[in-house]
């Protein structure tokens, strides 16, 4: 180096490697222009090099607390909603059960409607229907095509009583469980105007419990609707199992049995 | 005559302005350090506390993932139940309120009338009523003439199908009664 700086003084040189300034500096500048020149290419290798990946590692950390914090508020959300639905449905757990029995319970379905005409004071006469494949119900239910299909099970019944008795029992088959609904009604008076009989083509509902449905099913809160309808299920006359069990000793068995 | 008084030499002066130069060269090669250290110990710290973040975060998931798993029977109870509940509620809106509609016809019969025989139709109500006794026909006129009156909301036609007498002196007029529809499509019934 001492052959390339031309001295001038003690710390003062006024060329480097040969090429002359035009002016004098002190060597110290120099040295410290280096030093400074050093830093800023070592402050740029840092932000190449180390900073700007860590800017994007930044923004991966971000994204991914704000992913997490999205997920952990929907799942808080859930257990909000579940909490709710418990306290909404609580009770009426029961009644929703009994308002879709799992399959196609004829027993059950004869046995309130028995209970319910006893109930109002009106005969049943006849009743007819065709339940089909009782024992493949399930797996049929399994598969939703069918579904829809296969979770009504249709009876036609003739009651006969007084009018007033038999709209009473138009009544109670609206307002009891299992659920039905009344598809048609015919009403015809007898000779002696005495008594009326009553056809009515009803539905008696049933829904089997799909694992693959329930867990596709997204919870959610229940619409004023549903929430009105719930109390309202609450309020429904239910059929009950032990009373007949003491009045028929032949239990849900004996479909055939009035 | 003027006077010229030197009374710092040249070279000192130069000497200080080199010094003064160079300590602020000093300064700002120190401050270049500074600040690489500080943006860097900024970096990490930064870097750390988002880390310390996100754990936080995801031990908070991992929690509520527990009270969920503890709650996936129920949940699954409570999925299965509002379906029955939706279902429930589909099979309710779809009901037709047949005793609203016999009860309003039964309420418009008169001391020895009476309705022989009612069926309802996709579109309405056929119904065929019967009279006897001293004035049937009038009887059944007056239930008639009630029917066409604006007594009931669903009705929105009657169409009188058949009046007969039978040898008993039994008379009966067949009716047939429009059901004003709902927007749904379905019959008011």
């Amino acid at each position: 180096m001492e052959d390339n700086k031309q001295k001038v003084g003690s710390n003062e040189i006024s060329s480097v490697m040969g090429i002359n300034l035009g002016v004098t500096f002190d060597k110290r500048i120099l040295s410290w222009l280096a030093a400074i020149a050093a830093e800023l290419v070592v402050a740029a290798v840092v932000i190449f090099v180390f900073y700007l990946p860590q800017m994007t590692e930044w923004e991966k950390l971000n994204k991914e607390i704000k992913k997490q914090e999205t997920l952990l508020e929907s799942k808080r959300d859930k257990v909000k909603m579940i909490s709710d639905l418990e306290a909404v449905i609580g009770e009426a757990e029961d009644t929703l059960e009994l308002a879709l029995p799992p399959n196609k319970d004829i027993g059950l379905l004869l046995a309130s409607l028995r209970q319910q005409s006893a109930l109002v004071g009106v005969r049943i006469d006849t009743y007819a229907l065709n339940p089909g494949e009782v024992s493949t119900a399930e797996n049929k239910a399994k598969n939703n095509k069918n579904a829809e299909i296969d979770s009504g099970l249709p009876i036609e019944l003739t009651v006969s009583g007084q009018i007033d008795n038999l709209r009473r029992f138009l009544d109670i088959v609206n307002t009891s469980l299992p659920i039905k609904k009344v598809d048609n009604v015919q009403v015809v008076s007898s000779e002696d105007r005495q008594q009326t009989k009553l056809k009515l083509e009803m539905v008696m509902y049933f829904m089997h419990r799909d694992e693959k449905q329930v867990e596709s099913n997204p919870l959610r809160m229940f619409t004023q609707g549903e929430m009105d309808l719930l109390r309202s299920l609450s309020g429904y006359a239910s059929y009950n199992q032990q009373r007949d069990a003491v009045d028929v000793p032949l239990g849900n068995n004996d479909l055939f049995g009035m | 005559m003027r006077l010229k008084v030197d009374l710092i030499p040249k070279g000192t002066i130069r000497i200080a302005q080199t010094n003064r130069l160079i300590k602020r060269m000093k300064l700002v090669a120190y401050a270049l350090v500074a600040c690489m250290i500080a943006a860097v110990a900024v970096l990490v710290l930064v870097r750390g506390g988002l880390e310390v973040r996100l754990a936080a975060v995801k031990r908070e998931v991992a929690v509520v993932d527990e009270q969920l798993s503890e709650l996936k029977d129920r949940e699954m109870q409570l999925s299965y139940e509002s379906l029955i509940l939706s279902k429930v509620a589909l099979i309710v809106s779809q009901r037709k309120d047949f005793r609203r509609i016999i009860s309003d016809v039964y309420s418009l019969l008169t001391a020895d009338t009476w309705v022989d025989a009612l069926s309802f139709t996709d579109d309405g109500v056929l119904m065929t009523y019967k009279a006897d006794g001293v004035g049937s026909y009038r009887k059944l006129d007056l239930v008639l003439s009630q029917l066409s009156g604006d007594k009931i909301d669903w009705l929105e036609s009657v169409k009188i199908n058949q009046v007969s007498r039978a040898s008993n002196a039994v008379y009966s007029i067949n009716v047939d009664m429009g059901i004003i529809k709902t927007k749904s499509g379905e019959a008011k019934k």
